[in-house]
């Protein structure tokens, strides 16, 4: 959807574009280093479970899309508003794909390394206390790559 | 049967974004277009980043 919407400004040049993705991201990604991330909307509810049992296809279905998408949950970071913001300004329909197909990996990733931990409410126990440096890690990660992508997109790369 | 491993949610998430890191500047050296790489890999720390929530 984003990847769409970057169709809307793909009339502004590139270099205004460009700018605004760079200072928009580093000022998103510096509070997220800094283990503050900004408060953003998001919708702050979770999918109720009974979701799943409402019908066999439908209520999986609609409970995996609103969690993977992130429509309907907590979200301890901004990194996905990050991630519109670049797709918006630098992207467009294939790089919004790309980043949504990243983005349901980078969903299922987790609940998988959960899952082959030896102890896994332990593993609960543990991220809670770490989700700030797991956001910071994810973070360094974001910006290294949003680096590569901004640096390529104005000829740096 | 693939076995378990000890890592913490924070070691874990080191080793992805060592990865993430790892791919996107090594990646100019193998025979993929980097900007689609890049694309994905910000989708993928972005997803990870808020799989932590309840």
């Amino acid at each position: 959807m984003a990847g769409a919407i970057g169709g809307i400004v793909s009339p502004v040049p590139p270099a205004p574009r460009i700018w605004l993705a760079a200072v928009t991201l580093a000022v998103m990604l510096g509070f997220e280093l800094a283990g503050r991330p900004l408060n953003l909307p998001q919708n702050r509810r979770l999918v109720p479970q009974d979701v799943i049992r409402r019908s066999d296809v439908e209520g999986p279905l609609q409970f995996g899309f609103e969690m993977g998408t992130g429509v309907r949950t907590f979200m301890p970071t901004a990194l996905p508003h990050a991630l519109v913001v670049i797709v918006v300004l630098l992207g467009g329909l294939g790089p919004g794909i790309l980043a949504g197909l990243g983005f349901g990996f980078g969903r299922a990733l987790m609940p998988l390394a959960r899952a082959r931990h030896g102890d896994p409410a332990g593993w609960d126990r543990l991220l809670a206390r770490q989700l700030r440096l797991v956001g910071r890690l994810c973070a360094a990660a974001f910006a290294l790559t949003a680096i590569t992508v901004v640096a390529r997109q104005s000829g740096l790369m | 049967m693939i076995g378990t491993h000890p890592l913490t949610p924070a070691a874990a998430t080191l080793v992805a974004c060592a990865a993430v890191a790892l791919t996107v500047f090594t990646v100019p050296a193998l025979p993929l277009p980097v900007a689609a790489v890049a694309w994905v890999m910000l989708g993928v720390a972005a997803g990870y980043s808020i799989s932590g929530s309840p």
